[in-house]
């Protein structure tokens, strides 16, 4: 490299540092940059896994003997169900939801995730979710109904205390986080790629992300659900979950599954493109089969849709039903078995390099397998039925879990460390913890299979000698203590390679995909200009690209206006097409957490009367984000380098704000889907149906109502034209009527809601409605304030075209929601036993 | 256009989750509705009902998939659709229990 390029690379460098950066101090409370977010996530799900994992030695100490006398009952039921709830809604997730912020735009080729701050604020909602949980358990009164929570146990009639509210505020609250990460990383891989990186040409673990994106995007809504229906029992005595009042317990299992079966795919499946990546790395070969595994991975996530049942075989299901969920559980194995193969022809076609990450893989390989033989065991409903809610189920769980998610990302955290610390592993320990946590695992959880086999049932917090389980118990106590070793002896390699690991000078492992391609430990606008791809960007050469990219040569290699500046482009081809200008570092992401989180906390101590004024703070500072954002004239195209020009993203037809209520709105829709076809299986299933007095219909206010909707989406449609400001004022006007004809209908009828689940579900609907029509009633008044603030020009609608997403989908869900209570009326009516 | 080409690598996955629900949907509310004791000669109303429904779900996946790939592309984007599309046409084999299985108990 010549003198000359150096020196414009080092003030390129500072430049963007400037921009980029997160300042010391106070400072990083405003931070919003992937590198930091990702790693915050990343540390804090690894403190939640230490606090989940001494939880799991307290219950193998109490299990080790009979009749132990360590853990009372009570204090034993919270144990175990924060063991669960830690792990897998405070550890998995937010761990590879942490990994992906960090790597995906290094591994596209971009400088950032395409909302920031909405990682940021997923980050805080996650703290402070996870911190609310655990401040429970310290207090006392953490939930203890299992991590599942099952009704009619977590019902106010038997679980009467907080505990249980605490599961359903915290979860939900930490779910935001989840979901708000589901659409970045969607928006993100889609339309924040390196010129040139069309669908195919992503890197393998893009893709896997993409799809358990969109698995997210679908899976989380219906326990969200879930938990707002249950919460509203609790508080409010709907009584959606109770069998005397027209509901039906199995409604919380249906909506709890149709997510937590999803959920452990969307677990496994960010550890399999984990292990995508870095066996073809270390095997010295490209993955054998890119496009086989990217279909088999499709066919993954929707068949983990199909299983749901398949925790329900044993509440009474009728046979054909039960062979749906078990054919598709049996069938899950195939995609799973093309990606293992695919892993083992690129080991065998390839050069394989032993080293510990490789070693994990091989934990993995093992262990994954077991688990899902075991998964195939359990598929087939005869062998299910008697293995049912026994330690065998347990073992099956954790060889997968652990097995398809913790040595993928011990191999991960041993493969990117370098990246994230700039030094190299010194490996004195690697090897012994290595060893310690496998044999300690499988000791543990091989020897569950057999007091599961012998009919040692789950959750029991003691037994008596005369089972003849207690060995088998003590082998695996005993193999917990030495799983806990040596994951504390990984905690102490890691910490050794931070501290004193070898520095080295880039790309240690020779692989061929983006994050190589910049210094490390990584600058916060990873790469002084963004590359332009010609290959699949797996099989990159970084060492070639990073000087040149350093030295501002691809494209953005100059800054603008202290402009955050990245290219989108076309989803599928990657053909560049707009530059995307991000919002700046604010404060208002946690400012916002703080405010969601002061909802929740009302709800928990039943402040009821309150929480809407938190939201009412949470809405507005939501509206605060929107400060820096926007442009105030309308620009010529910019240039971006390599003599292109590109339009600001404000100016372009589909930018990352566009899609990202698009899936937004598909999660709310799936949410809408779901309570919909809870209360038809209230309608088909539960006991005490029909409701003994009328379900209350209101014709007038449907029909005013459903006026004003029509009226407002018709005129919320309208594109920036002299009268877009008097149509926006008669699309808020039609919102406030709306409002006011629902309202009504709710205050008429919230008294008879408690009475029968049918009332309650139309109140459900209804509200939903309602929370809709008024969020539609904020984006028009912001849309009014937008336009007479010279925001909105011709060029420049994307305001109202995100309005008319919006009016659009209220439209669709207010109408259905107005027809409700006569499809309910008629349903109950006509076909009532 | 991207749309389009994302959906086509979807869309018999799509169907296939839409049949599954539509499947569930009318055999629970036929057993509601007492369709699996009313005959149709050796046949239930409610097992007739299913077969139909499930032969409707494999020709619509055969016709959607079918129409993703009507332009004969051969790049990697349509190979990845032609396997995606071809192995949701083979998920439906999930349905054969329609044919002998209790539909109600």
């Amino acid at each position: 490299m010549t003198q000359a390029p150096r020196k414009s690379a080092l003030r390129l460098h500072r430049e963007l540092t400037e921009i980029w950066g997160t300042p010391p101090g106070w400072g990083r409370l405003q931070a919003v940059n992937h590198t930091v977010i990702g790693k915050r996530f990343m540390l804090t799900a690894l403190v939640f896994f230490a606090i989940g994992g001494i939880l799991a030695m307290l219950i193998r100490t109490q299990l080790a003997t009979t009749q132990s006398a360590f853990l009372d009952a009570a204090t034993y039921a919270q144990v175990f169900t924060m063991h669960g709830v830690v792990m897998m809604f405070l550890f998995a997730i937010p761990f590879f939801e942490g990994l992906a912020m960090y790597l995906l735009p290094k591994m596209l080729g971009s400088r950032d995730l395409a909302f920031p701050r909405m990682s940021a604020y997923g980050y805080w909602c996650y703290l402070f979710g996870g911190t609310f949980l655990v401040g429970a358990l310290v207090t006392g009164v953490a939930p203890d109904g299992g991590w599942f929570m099952y009704t009619p146990l977590s019902s106010s009639t038997y679980s009467p205390g907080v505990n249980a509210d605490v599961w359903l505020l915290g979860i939900t609250f930490v779910e935001i986080s989840a979901l708000s990460a589901a659409v970045e990383i969607l928006v993100s891989v889609l339309k924040l790629r390196a010129p040139g990186m069309s669908l195919t040409r992503m890197p393998i673990f893009a893709w896997y992300m993409l799809i358990v994106a969109g698995m997210m995007l679908i899976g989380f809504p219906p326990l969200i659900l879930g938990s707002i229906l249950l919460e509203a029992e609790r508080a409010f005595g709907l009584p959606f979950f109770d069998p005397t009042r027209g509901g039906d317990p199995l409604l919380w299992q249906h909506l709890f599954w149709l997510f937590g079966h999803p959920e452990v795919y969307i677990i496994f499946l960010p550890a399999a493109g984990a292990l995508s990546t870095i066996i073809p790395t270390l095997a010295r070969r490209p993955l054998e089969g890119y496009e086989i595994v990217v279909a088999a991975v499709i066919a993954l996530a929707f068949l983990s849709f199909g299983l749901w049942v398949h925790h329900m075989y044993t509440v009474g299901i009728p046979h054909v039903a039960l062979s749906f969920f078990s054919a598709a559980s049996g069938l899950a194995a195939v995609p799973t078995g093309v990606q293992i193969f695919a892993w083992l022809a690129t080991l065998a076609h390839g050069k394989p390099r032993m080293s510990v990450p490789m070693l994990h893989i091989f934990g993995f390989m093992f262990v994954f397998v077991l688990g899902g033989l075991t998964g195939v065991m359990l598929a087939m409903v005869p062998f299910d039925w008697q293995a049912h809610d026994t330690h065998f189920v347990v073992a099956h769980l954790h060889y997968v879990l652990v097995g398809g998610f913790v040595f993928p990302m011990l191999a991960a955290a041993y493969y990117w460390l370098p990246h994230i610390f700039g030094r190299q592993a010194v490996q004195h320990l690697s090897h012994a913890a290595f060893w310690m946590i496998f044999i300690g695992f499988n000791l543990t959880f091989f020897a569950m299979h057999l007091t599961g086999l012998r009919g040692m049932p789950r959750r029991i917090s003691t037994y008596p000698p005369e089972a003849g389980w207690e060995t088998l118990n003590f082998i695996s106590s005993m193999g917990g203590f030495i799983m806990t070793t040596g994951f504390a002896l990984v905690a102490l390699d890691l910490l050794l390679l931070a501290v004193f690991g070898k520095p080295f000078r880039r790309n240690p492992w020779q692989a061929g995909t983006l994050e190589w391609a910049m210094p490390t430990p990584p600058t916060a606008y990873a790469f002084a200009s963004l590359p332009e791809i010609s290959a699949r960007a797996d099989q990159l050469d970084p060492d070639r690209l990073g000087p040149m990219l350093a030295s501002g040569q691809g494209y953005l290699g100059a800054t603008r206006h202290g402009w955050m500046e990245v290219i989108g482009v076309d989803m599928v081809t990657g053909k560049p097409e707009q530059v995307v200008v991000l919002p700046k570092r604010t404060g208002l992401p946690l400012l916002t957490a703080i405010a969601t989180g002061s909802f929740f906390a009302l709800l928990l101590v039943k402040l009821y009367w309150l929480a809407p004024l938190a939201l009412l703070i949470v809405t507005a500072l939501f509206l605060l984000w929107t400060r820096d954002c926007g442009l105030k004239s309308d620009l010529a195209d910019l240039p971006v380098g390599h003599g292109t020009n590109l339009p600001h993203h404000y100016q372009t037809e589909q930018p990352p704000s566009f899609w990202a209520m698009a899936f937004t709105l598909t999660a709310d829709a799936t949410l809408f889907a779901s309570l919909l076809f809870g209360s038809l299986f209230l309608w088909l299933s539960a006991p005490n149906w029909p409701p003994e007095s009328a379900i209350p219909i209101d014709v007038t206010t449907s029909l005013i109502a459903g006026a004003a909707l029509v009226m407002a989406a018709g005129f919320g449609r309208a594109t920036f034209t002299g009268r877009t400001e008097r149509n926006l004022c008669i699309v808020a006007f039609a919102y406030g009527v709306a409002l006011l004809a629902l309202g009504y209908f709710l205050i008429n009828t919230h008294g008879e809601a408690t009475q029968h689940a049918a009332v309650a579900s139309i109140f459900a609907v209804k509200t939903y409605a309602i929370l809709h029509i008024f969020v539609g009633l904020i984006l028009s008044l912001f849309c009014l304030w937008r336009v007479r603030s010279g925001y909105v020009s011709v060029r420049r609608d994307l305001d109202l075209r995100l309005g008319r997403q919006w009016h659009l989908f209220t439209l669709t869900t207010g109408l259905i929601a107005l027809a409700f209570p006569l499809v309910i009326n008629l349903l109950a009516g006509g076909a009532g036993p | 256009m991207s749309g389009r080409a994302l959906l086509g690598i979807l869309i018999a996955w799509i169907g296939w989750a839409g049949g599954f629900l539509f499947l569930y949907a009318v055999q629970a509310t036929g057993c509601r509705a007492g369709w699996d004791e009313q005959m149709l000669g050796p046949i239930s109303v409610l097992r007739l009902l299913l077969i139909i429904a499930t032969a409707a779900i494999v020709l619509v996946l055969f016709w959607l998939t079918a129409k993703a790939h009507r332009d004969g592309s051969t790049s990697s984007l349509a190979k990845i659709g032609v396997l995606a599309n071809g192995a949701a046409i083979l998920a439906t084999m999930c349905f054969a229990g329609v044919v002998w299985l209790r539909l109600c108990a």
